[in-house]
């Protein structure tokens, strides 16, 4: 969870359930690209039901209020469901590889 | 039972019940034209797609079924772009499906290819490609299902054309969940324990305004919402979208608000102390600057779409659900609470039936609002100056046109001046009698609108009320009208110039005037009529109104265009400056005593 400093975060990490059909990344990106929305990271996965992938999408609630990002987020028809992680119950990694 | 992939979409639509649909084929779509020869679904050849578009959308608009279009791929479908663009905006159901070159030359820049889902992913509630036949009948089920439930919209189907020529073996899905849609699930009941959130404010409210959205309309409440005025005593302003939703010969309707609402309309919202949006959006034309909007108005917002409530204003109580059912739980709720109807408030002048309520009385507060409502309505109602010289008003012209016609005339407007007057000096007394492009501002819709809507209710009178230079866009349709039989009547209010542009330009850009002068004379709108296959008339004085109109009215064997020949100075009052506060709305300058009259 990244601060803005003053205590309110300003980073928001989204697990978004969505059907595993072609097409579905452009959808979700082109709704937070013409909502004016900003993405901080994205990541797209599979899951153990193949009719499904999972979006790990970090927000950045100063483009727009989270609830509103969330709300066109759910209206997409491709969109199953979505849950925030929040801080308290997640574990976040980051992994960086380097060479030298 | 085998059938092609184009003879399985054809029996799609007519197992969906379509009876209609408009379309122009080209070699993508070409073998779904095939199988059409044997429907029993009517096809409407328009001239231009864009028009094919227009017409699905005004069949939806007035019958609240899915319009449908069919244009074949590339060029064909995006020309409809704009017509999914109009009908996103103003949440018009339609289904519109786009052959596609064949899967195996998809992304090599085959002859007329375009990646349409693509190009329409934000201007669709969804779209599918569809790639194998056997999936035809579950994606148009579902395309149905989509654009005509919670928020309705447009959708968009690409066919290749391989999967229009494979076979596939003939079923349709007989539930939502055979639909393959497990992500949507639009909510319709609203909560309970908003709604009686909602009624406490309802009931100690002083300044309340109803404010209808076309979302009463696509609800189909607009008698639920005639219950909900009359039980609560509560003033009624319908937005663009929403003209019709509520009788305007209603004492307790106070118009249309927004940039181009009346004053009292406009008025009564920044004085209020409680909003109740009713299918609303809260968009811009009608809020102004969103800062200075309603300043001291608590709001209670009932909206299907999840993200319409606090997009641009945060309510005291959302709902989340179908107007209909919704307004359904509020009367149920009131009921319950005790209220009954304010007859004393509402009495103060126009003796609406009353009925006698056991909280009414006290409430003088509410009559203190009533009383200033009708002062504003006395001060400030809608105004233009009668010339003495005899030019042409535009606003009389549709005064005349009102007081012609039957009440149940189903008038359809495109974008501008003539617009905004169609729908300020129409009165509209029923439901889905008004069709226009509100949300994005189409020039051009008129046209093809009207024809749609005439298809959908033929038994209609259909008048176009479009400007000339919105015309001049779409026009051609009227030969569709023409070779098809579709007798639609189109009044030209005709000031020879792009007229909103150019009333801001005389507003705001001190009487510089670029490239808005288009000329009465070129094109000669009454011989064009007739090359179209429609009659043709001008009228040029005020008193050549009220014949030509007469003359429309009795013509219902073809489509008529009357070239009204109108003041082309008028500007359309009260405006509200664009970004500007609401309460600088801007009357029109007779009604401003210290200023000089023009």
């Amino acid at each position: 969870m990244t601060s803005a400093g003053d205590g309110e975060p300003r980073h928001h990490i989204l697990s978004v359930l969505v059907e595993n059909k072609a097409g579905v990344l452009a959808r979700v990106a082109g709704l937070f690209s013409r909502r004016g929305f900003n993405i901080f990271s994205l990541a797209v996965a599979p899951t153990n039901d193949e009719r499904f992938s999972r979006l790990t999408i970090v927000v950045d609630v100063e483009s727009a209020p989270l609830e509103q990002i969330v709300q066109q987020l759910d209206k997409l028809v491709n969109v199953v469901s979505i849950s925030q992680l929040a801080p308290e119950a997640a574990v976040e990694r980051e992994l960086v590889l380097a060479t030298v | 039972m085998k059938l092609t992939g184009a003879q399985a979409l054809i029996k799609s639509l007519e197992t969906q019940g379509v009876e209609v649909m408009f379309g122009l084929p080209g070699g993508a779509i070409l073998p779904v034209y095939d199988p059409i020869l044997d429907s029993s679904i009517r096809h409407v050849l328009v001239r231009h797609e864009q028009g094919a578009g227009h017409m699905a959308e005004g069949y939806a608009m007035v019958t609240g079924r899915a319009g449908v279009a069919m244009v074949t791929s590339g060029p064909g479908a995006t020309n409809v772009v704009t017509p999914l663009s109009n009908a996103y905006m103003d949440s018009t159901p339609l289904v519109v499906i786009t052959g596609q070159v064949a899967t195996s030359a998809i992304g090599s820049d085959a002859f007329q290819e375009c990646d349409i889902t693509g190009v329409t992913m934000g201007i669709t509630k969804h779209n599918w490609l569809v790639m194998r036949a056997e999936d035809i009948p579950r994606t148009v089920a579902a395309a149905f299902h989509v654009a005509t439930t919670g928020r309705p919209g447009p959708v968009l189907v690409d066919l290749p054309k391989d999967v229009s020529n494979a076979e596939m073996d003939w079923y349709w899905p007989t539930s939502e969940a055979d639909l393959d849609l497990p992500g949507y699930h639009p909510r319709t009941e609203g909560d309970p324990a908003a709604i009686s959130e909602a009624v406490e404010l309802m009931l100690t409210a002083e300044r309340p305004v109803l404010y209808v959205g076309g979302g009463v309309l696509k609800a189909r409440a607009a008698g639920a919402l005639l219950e909900l005025a009359e039980r609560t005593g509560f003033p009624v302003v319908t937005t663009l979208m929403a003209r019709g939703a509520f009788p305007d010969s209603h004492p307790l309707c106070l118009g249309m608000p927004g940039m181009h609402g009346n004053y009292t309309a406009v008025t009564a919202m920044q004085r209020a102390d409680l909003l109740v949006s009713l299918g609303a959006r809260f968009d811009d034309r009608v809020t102004g600057r969103v800062s200075a909007f309603a300043p001291s108005a608590k709001v209670i917002h009932v909206d299907i779409d999840p993200a319409e409530i606090g997009k641009v204003r945060s309510p005291e109580v959302g709902i989340v659900g179908d107007c209909r059912l919704v307004v359904e739980r509020l009367l149920e709720a009131l009921e319950a609470a005790g209220l009954a109807y304010d007859a004393a408030a509402v009495r103060t002048d126009t003796g609406a039936k009353a009925r006698s309520g056991s909280r009414a009385a006290d409430r003088p507060a509410r009559d203190a609002w009533w009383a200033q409502l009708r002062a504003w309505q006395q001060e400030f109602p809608l105004h233009y100056e009668d010339d003495a010289g005899g030019t042409l008003k535009p606003q009389m012209v549709v005064e005349a046109l009102r007081d012609l016609s039957s009440p149940d005339t189903v008038v359809v407007a495109g974008v501008g001046q003539h617009q905004m007057w169609a729908s300020q000096y129409w009165r509209f007394e029923h439901p889905y009698t008004w069709v226009n492009s509100g949300g994005a501002g189409t020039m051009g819709f008129a046209v093809p609108a009207a024809i749609g809507a005439k298809v959908g209710r033929p038994e209609k009178t259909v008048w176009a009320i479009d400007g000339d230079g919105c015309f001049q866009m779409t026009a051609q349709e009227l030969v569709t009208a023409a070779a098809e039989r579709i007798p639609v009547k189109v009044a030209i209010l005709n000031n020879a110039y792009l007229g909103m542009v150019r009333q801001w330009q005389e507003m705001f850009y001190a009487e510089r005037y670029s490239e808005v002068y288009l000329s009465p004379d070129l094109p000669d709108y009454v011989k064009w009529a007739e090359a179209m296959g429609c009659v043709g008339f001008r009228a040029d004085s005020p008193e050549e109104v009220a014949p030509a109109i007469e003359k429309a009215n009795a013509i219902d064997d073809r489509p008529v265009v009357v070239d009204f020949r109108t003041d082309a100075f008028e500007k359309v009052f009260p405006m509200v400056p664009a970004g500007g506060s609401n309460d600088d709305i801007v009357v029109h300058p007779a009604q401003i005593p210290s200023r000089p009259v023009r």
